[in-house]
């Protein structure tokens, strides 16, 4: 299986869209700053991460850069699906288990993980220019930030299992487009509409829940007025974020696996 | 019997309703070349198929290296290397990438293995250049490479020299030949170029419609492919019967123009024209040919 994912891995390093899709996602952190900056009129000096936390950008940011997600995960799936040199994994002997478990696996790391810590990234290069800032506890964000891999994880495997059946990166990514665009606007508009609070019901309204904080409330500290915004993380927010996200995963392992040995590919 | 590395028993594989193979068998020998012969849709490619675990037979046995179950036949498959149909590769990536791909997917060590393979099919001058702008031989020569890449003890092929040039040819078929010969091993060819088939195969697997037509040796296929007189008379009906019944000729067949082809008492050719003219029959054309694989093919194939 580790030849697998070294084979694909060793592809995925020379696909130019990946590292496009990198690149975007370490940019677009960046350029939000610097237009918060200019909104207010501040110097992009003040941005500390617990600033970049508090004012929702981080969670904002999430919702475009988990598009990289969708981009990741179908190019690793199914960027060869047209290729079919997913036969040569079956013809030198892989069995089709480890071969399914080996592409859900390098897909997870390029579209998963990579994505969840360059979410997480701009937290480590502020707290090292700035220090951590005074509007949130860090204790209580870096818990939420970790907890987002869960919904991130549903996420991806999500969209794997779309490329998968879709057999193509070309059509999984837009597939999961489509499926992020109705499930931003259709929470929007149940939320706005019906006042339905929509957390757990995707994993991208989970991850954003998780990476945005709550009310704020005015302290002075050292005789400065300051915002401190409610970063608390419940029991409940765990349990559900966990159980959920870990649910939905595996039935769309599930979905995916079934399909995988269904299709012969022949 | 040790040295059957493959045994096929009744194998049938059903697409929908469509049957691609029925009740098919055969054995392959150790360290033979085996040509699969037959017209497109025969069943060729779905026996390498099923050989390769890229199809999965709807009944029958295949068992390789002793092995049948799945596990078995996946162990027995790292031994193998295979050539289906057009070769796929990453399109965007370059024959010495795409070979490397495959040396870590199949988790060689040697990474000059991939500079020496490029080598022996004359593809470690292409650089840069992607396999998307390769003409069909160079992508012939790199899927050629790719089932090379493991240092293969059985190799199946599907139309290994489709689309090259003759000098590409008489290399492949020189590259083969040197495996086969200096390291045993074995193989299964598909090609229409039959006379190239005949320059190098040991064994003959004739199929047509998914059934087998015939299993034959070289030296059986040599002598099925034997020498025969062609006669045409003013009454090759007339002749016919005398040929049986005065001549003593065991084989005589009738073509579909009505003319006569025996192919025994060829040495008695002097003796035959003079009973057939002294039983009044004129022969028109008679002469002397031979049978060749593609004659023997077409035979096969009309049956």
């Amino acid at each position: 299986m580790i030849n697998i994912i070294k084979s694909l891995n060793y592809s995925a390093r020379r696909e130019a869209s990946n590292w496009i899709t990198i690149a975007s996602i370490l940019v677009i952190p960046l350029v939000g700053m610097y237009l918060m900056g200019m909104i207010r009129g501040d110097s992009l000096q003040k941005v500390t991460p617990s600033f970049y936390f508090a004012t929702q950008m981080m969670g904002i940011i999430f919702m475009i850069t988990c598009l990289g997600i969708i981009i990741l995960a179908c190019n690793l799936v199914a960027g060869d699906g047209g290729d079919k040199t997913m036969n040569y994994e079956i013809l030198s002997g892989h069995s089709r288990n480890r071969i399914f478990a080996a592409r859900m696996l390098a897909g997870f790391l390029w579209g998963g993980v990579s994505v969840f810590l360059l979410t997480l990234l701009p937290l480590g290069y502020l707290t090292l220019a700035y220090g951590w800032g005074l509007e949130t506890n860090p204790r209580e964000v870096l818990l939420r930030s970790l907890l987002a891999f869960f919904p991130i994880l549903r996420l991806c495997i999500f969209h794997m299992m779309i490329a998968s059946i879709m057999r193509s990166a070309g059509k999984g990514i837009a597939v999961g487009y489509v499926a992020y665009m109705v499930i931003t606007l259709g929470t929007s508009a149940l939320e706005e509409l019906f006042g339905m609070d929509i957390i757990y019901q995707t994993g991208m309204t989970n991850a954003a829940f998780l990476l945005t904080s709550g009310n704020s409330r005015n302290v002075v500290m050292d005789g400065r007025t300051v915002a401190l915004y409610d970063t608390r993380v419940t029991s409940d927010m765990i349990k559900n974020t966990i159980g959920v996200s870990l649910a939905f995963s595996a039935l769309y392992l599930i979905i995916a696996y079934i399909n995988f040995k269904k299709k012969d590919r022949d | 019997m040790s040295d059957i590395i493959v045994d096929v028993r009744n194998l049938t594989k059903q697409y929908g309703r469509q049957l691609a193979l029925e009740d098919v068998s055969f054995r392959i020998k150790q360290g033979s070349i085996v040509g699969l012969i037959g017209p497109n849709g025969a069943g060729k490619t779905t026996i390498m198929k099923i050989m390769g675990g890229l199809a999965f037979p709807t009944d029958g046995a295949l068992t390789m290296y002793g092995a049948s179950d799945e596990k078995g036949l996946n162990h027995a498959r790292t031994r193998m290397s295979f050539m289906i149909e057009t070769p796929y590769e990453k399109e965007r990536m370059t024959a010495k990438e795409n070979l490397e791909k495959q040396r870590l997917q199949k988790g060689i060590p040697d990474k000059s293995r991939v500079d020496e393979v490029l080598k022996l099919v004359n593809l470690e001058n292409t650089g840069k250049k992607i396999v998307k702008n390769f003409s069909l031989g160079m992508r012939q020569r790199l899927g050629l490479a790719n089932a090379l890449m493991g240092k293969p003890e059985f190799m199946v092929l599907d139309e290994p020299i489709n689309g090259l040039d003759p000098e590409g040819i008489v290399e492949i078929r020189e590259l083969l030949r040197k495996l086969n010969r200096e390291e045993n091993v074995t193989m299964v060819i598909s090609s229409h170029i039959l006379s190239e088939l005949s320059l190098l195969c040991t064994d003959y697997i004739f199929i047509n419609h998914g059934r087998i037509k015939g299993v034959f040796t070289a030296e059986e296929l040599k002598q099925a492919c034997s020498e025969f007189y062609h006669i045409d008379t003013d009454n090759n009906e007339k002749a016919g019967a005398i040929l049986l019944r005065e001549c003593s000729v065991q084989r005589l067949e009738t073509m579909e123009d009505g003319s006569l082809r025996i192919y025994d008492g060829l040495d008695r050719i002097h003796d035959i024209s003079k009973t057939l003219y002294e039983n009044g029959i004129i022969p028109v054309e008679l002469s002397r040919n031979e049978v060749n694989l593609e004659d023997y093919y077409m035979r096969m194939v009309r049956e």
